[in-house]
């Protein structure tokens, strides 16, 4: 039967396992590329609207259609609230969204592939489609503040 | 392949306020970036002295202070958070058998959500374990949404830990080339054949630098007491897995 490791084995051997890691599965560089990029997303003072329903949740999944139904999401934010429907569209995603309570605003949609500019009417409702899926986010900019919302992957 | 090399060594930009943090292996702490990118020197020996003391906090405040800064606008502050954190995030989503296309997702959202959560962290010294956490929900919805729509056999699109780097290609200028391919090799094989449960824990604790015990505790959704001990079994079950002390080491694990 063999003696139990030492501290010093096992450091030994984890660091042995962490060189590995770094020669058999580093981080792609590609990745870390987007990771860099991901910073022009950022808007510095942004308010963030925070995801309070995913009909996707685990806590919703009786309540809702499945995963062939439109994907329901609701981002809170102190000042305004914005809810979004995700829809198949043959070419990609549609998404239809609210703002409430309902004002104009500019409304950048954000994927990975990058932003689109959309516009709400002053019933802060807007539409926008052939969208990718993967991670999304949005940000509304009414004159008077901006919002972003929380990242999701649709 | 040199281009495989050089993002391997993961070199760490030289931000003033990581420079003193990044202390826990000098083979990783050597690695510094010459203009075009590419690691100078390739320092792969024993740790040092210090690098045996993994579980040492960062020097007071470096990690918040980047926090803050990105928040406030600095990109360059952004990139040292990005270096310094890319193989813990890297290695939590390792850590979950995913397709090749939902690990780049959860990738994405982790770090696109933390460009909106910056001035909101709690705690910014521990953004560590906000992004361990954040990898992990994301990675485990979305295993669930998988289930829903595909068959739980189907394991033939999920990569294991190991992607298509081999030992031979990985220490290919090596100067005991062939000894430490074989060596790596046969790391990898008996690492393939750990139960799940190791192999998750021991994938995190694989990141450069070591991630703390909360970070792991988030990762895993693992109660800080238990990960001493099992990190120990682990071990222990990987050494004897090498010397052939197990009849499991015929079997494949899965």
């Amino acid at each position: 039967m063999s003696e139990p490791m030492s501290d010093d084995d096992m450091l030994r051997l984890e660091e042995e396992l962490r060189r590995a890691a770094r020669l058999l599965d580093p981080v792609p560089e590609r990745l870390v590329r987007q990771a860099r990029y991901a910073y022009a997303f950022h808007t510095v003072d942004a308010e963030l609207a925070e995801l309070t329903f995913d009909s996707l949740a685990p806590e919703h999944a009786g309540a809702v259609r499945g995963p062939a139904g439109p994907r329901l999401l609701t981002f809170e934010a102190a000042t305004l609230t914005v809810e979004i429907e995700v829809d198949e569209d043959g070419d990609g995603l549609r998404l239809t969204g609210r703002i409430s309570p309902p004002r104009a605003a500019d409304v950048d949609v954000r994927s990975r592939d990058g932003e689109r500019t959309v516009r709400a009417d002053e019933l802060g409702r807007f539409a926008c489609d052939g969208l990718a899926a993967g991670p999304f986010g949005v940000r509304c900019r009414t004159g008077e503040e901006t919002v972003v919302t929380d990242w999701v992957a649709i | 392949m040199i281009l495989l090399r050089a993002a391997c060594l993961a070199p760490y930009d030289e931000h003033p306020a990581l420079r003193t943090s990044v202390v826990h292996s000098d083979s990783v702490s050597g690695s510094v970036s010459d203009p075009a990118g590419d690691p100078v020197g390739d320092a792969f020996g024993a740790p040092a002295a210090d690098a045996l003391d993994k579980r040492r906090a960062e020097p007071g405040g470096t990690v918040s202070a980047l926090v803050n800064a990105a928040a406030r606008g600095d990109a360059t502050a952004w990139e040292a958070l990005v270096e310094r954190f890319s193989q813990l995030v890297w290695s939590v989503i390792r850590a979950h058998r995913l397709s090749d296309a939902d690990v780049e997702d959860v990738w994405q959202v982790t770090w696109f959500r933390l460009t909106s959560n910056l001035h909101k962290i709690k705690d910014p010294e521990r953004v560590g374990a906000w992004l361990a956490s954040t990898a992990r929900h994301e990675a485990l919805r979305v295993i669930r949404t998988n289930r829903r729509v595909t068959p739980v056999d189907d394991l033939d699109s999920v990569s294991s830990w190991v992607t298509h780097h081999s030992p031979e290609q990985a220490v290919l200028d090596s100067e005991q080339a062939a000894a430490e391919a074989e060596r790596l090799r046969r790391l990898a094989e008996a690492f393939d054949l750990m139960p799940e449960r190791c192999r998750r824990l021991l994938r995190l604790l694989m990141a450069t630098p070591p991630p703390s015990y909360t970070e792991v505790s988030e990762a895993l959704g693992m109660p800080m007491g238990s990960i001493g001990p099992t990190r120990a079994r682990c071990l222990d079950c990987l050494r004897k897995i090498m010397a052939g002390e197990t009849s499991k080491s015929r079997h494949k694990a899965r």
